[in-house]
């Protein structure tokens, strides 16, 4: 989950980690609401609500998805009625060269195969988790670990403030480094 | 104490007033409509569907073990009290065979021999047909009174043994439900017609089922919703629901399309008979197509952004259309087998008023306020968000009766 893009590479970090769920949700709605930047959160599994307490705005890949199914129809139907009716046309069964209803289980495979891979490859390039990429992976949080970042922007960046708060939800471990990518 | 949802003993005296009303139409229908009985079949069916399809959703939740939908549980299982009412109903049926099965009475049958040699003339004589259809509402009765029961008895003692119990009710009602249900189907709407075969019948109304059931799910919900009841029910399980209406929804598209698919393929005069009466005549044609639009490409369109599944007044409109949809689709599967263009009188009206008020009077019964939420399900936490724990809890403290 991508709350924000890192701008800039060497953007200083410290990372909060939690147990479980409910301390992450809440942080991240009380860091918000302090006034602290969330670079971004991290947790073993999609949390109903997370997308809200981060204060992500709305996915486009939806978007992305109908545009390529829509994309993946209309090839189809060109396709279709371009080799069945134009370039080579053959009678099959007495049936018309256009027969409408033939067509349609390719315009559905079509329509799901485009939507679903091409969503997938611009989800993975949104997130930047093409081949080769240098993403950092905090410990254990394909396990048991939720993960809060917060950005460390500039001087105005309240480490005492940042301390009690992670306090406050029972943190386990905070971590602090730089270049977040 | 039972206490049901009515507001007042004006609101369930109307509803018994128009059942009153429906049962008096459809007598004074069945003197003088020559349609009453296909009308009747149709609303008897589309009564036992919504109720079969809530039986299914059930059992599909119990067999995954899923736990978002334990919050809203007893809404289908209120609505599948509905299967021994329609199904006795159905079983009235006996009486209108000779209009609606003509080949029960050989002697006047227009069928010609036959239907008189071979495996149909067994499958389809009177005793066995209708020995058939007691034998399946049997067992489905029996298997949702158990899963019922053991969901009853969880509120009492809250041991996880009932689940396990469910779940292999579940496991069972589904597998026989997909054999019962597609011969049932075969029986009574494709033997309208009784030259007709399509093997993917069964699948094709099982889908229908399904699309409606959980449509009426989401309506009664959030109807529900509105006199106060299952204030814990929140977005997750409207998404849920919306998910469900458009998905099955879907799946019901593709069912329609095989079957319309196949039969277009091979061309075989029996097979292609069927398309040829809904198609044939304008007006047929016409529900024909409102028929997709109406159980598909509407719902489809309109449940497509994330935002309206879980908004109630798109969702009560979307899940409206795809109800008048399914009733839609089983008007077109039956009527046209013996009327040569679509009509709606006065017997249709009654009829389907008449079984609108028994289903909403066995649901509303069956429904009781200070049970609407299995309290003694292990997956009620899980179920609902974590702003409503607090009412769960309340609840499951407030109701557990000891010993």
């Amino acid at each position: 989950m991508r709350a924000t893009e890192p701008s800039e590479k060497t953007v200083r970090y410290a990372a909060a980690f939690f147990d479980n769920e409910h301390d992450l949700m809440a942080i991240a709605a009380e860091a918000r609401l302090r006034g602290f930047v969330i670079q971004d959160v991290f947790s073993p599994y999609p949390i109903h609500g997370m997308d809200r307490a981060v204060g992500l705005k709305r996915s486009r890949l939806g978007w992305i998805a109908f545009v390529a199914g829509a994309l993946g129809l209309i090839s189809a139907i060109l396709l279709q009625v371009w080799t069945s009716a134009y370039d080579w046309p053959l009678n099959v069964g007495g049936k018309p060269f256009n027969s409408f209803p033939l067509f349609v289980p390719v315009m559905f495979e079509l329509t799901v195969l485009f939507s679903g891979l091409i969503s997938i490859g611009v989800l993975f390039m949104m997130n930047r988790l093409w081949i080769f990429s240098k993403k950092k992976i905090f410990e254990g949080v394909t396990d048991d670990r939720f993960v809060l970042v917060l950005k460390q922007e500039d001087a105005s960046f309240d480490n005492a403030a940042a301390e009690r708060l992670f306090r406050k939800y029972n943190a386990i471990k905070v971590m602090e480094g730089d270049k977040f990518v | 104490m039972a206490r049901n949802v009515f507001r007042n003993a004006m609101e369930r005296n109307a509803l018994f007033g128009i059942l009153a009303v429906g049962i008096v139409g459809s007598v004074v229908g069945a003197m003088s409509s020559e349609r009453f009985w296909f009308s009747f079949l149709q609303n008897a069916l589309f009564m036992l569907t919504l109720a079969l399809g809530a039986a299914l959703f059930i059992a599909f939740k119990s067999v995954s073990n899923a736990g978002w939908a334990t919050v809203l549980r007893r809404v289908p299982e209120a609505m599948m009290a509905s299967v021994p009412v329609g199904g006795l109903c159905l079983l009235l049926v006996f009486f209108g065979r000779n209009i609606l099965y003509p080949w029960t009475n050989p002697a006047t049958d227009s069928h010609g021999p036959d239907l008189q040699l071979g495996f149909k003339h067994l499958w389809l004589s009177t005793p066995f047909f209708f020995g058939r259809m007691a034998v399946f509402l049997a067992i489905w009765c029996a298997l949702i009174f158990l899963m019922q029961r053991a969901s009853f008895q969880q509120d009492l003692d809250g041991s996880v043994e009932h689940t396990r119990k469910r779940k292999i009710y579940s496991s069972i009602f589904l597998v026989v439900f997909a054999i019962t249900f597609s011969l049932a189907s075969f029986d009574w709407i494709m033997s309208l017609e009784p030259m007709f075969y399509s093997t993917i019948f069964g699948f094709y109304t099982i889908a229908g089922t399904l699309t409606s059931s959980a449509a009426a799910i989401t309506i009664l919900v959030i109807l529900l919703k509105k006199r106060g009841h299952l204030s814990a029910v929140g977005d997750k399980q409207m998404h849920a629901l919306g998910q469900i209406v458009m998905g099955f929804a879907t799946f019901w598209a593709y069912m329609w399309i095989s079957q319309y698919l196949l039969i277009y393929y091979a061309n075989l005069p029996e097979e292609t008979i069927y398309y040829y009466r809904r198609t044939g005549s304008n007006g047929w044609l016409t529900l024909f197509i409102v028929n997709l639009f109406l159980n598909w490409v509407i719902p489809f369109v309109m449940l497509l952004p994330r935002q309206v599944k879980m908004n109630a007044k798109w969702m009560l409109a979307a899940c409206t259309i795809v109800l008048i949809g399914h009733w839609l689709d089983l008007y077109t599967m039956i009527f046209p087998a013996f009327f040569a263009s679509p009509m709606i009188g006065y017997v249709d009206i009654a009829v389907f008023v008449g079984f609108a008020a028994l289903f909403l009077i066995v649901f509303t019964l069956n429904l009781d306020v200070e049970r609407m939420v299995p309290t003694g399900d292990p997956y009620l936490e899980e179920s609902v968000d974590r702003e409503h724990l607090e009412t769960v809890y309340s609840l499951r403290t407030g109701s557990t009766v000891d010993g």
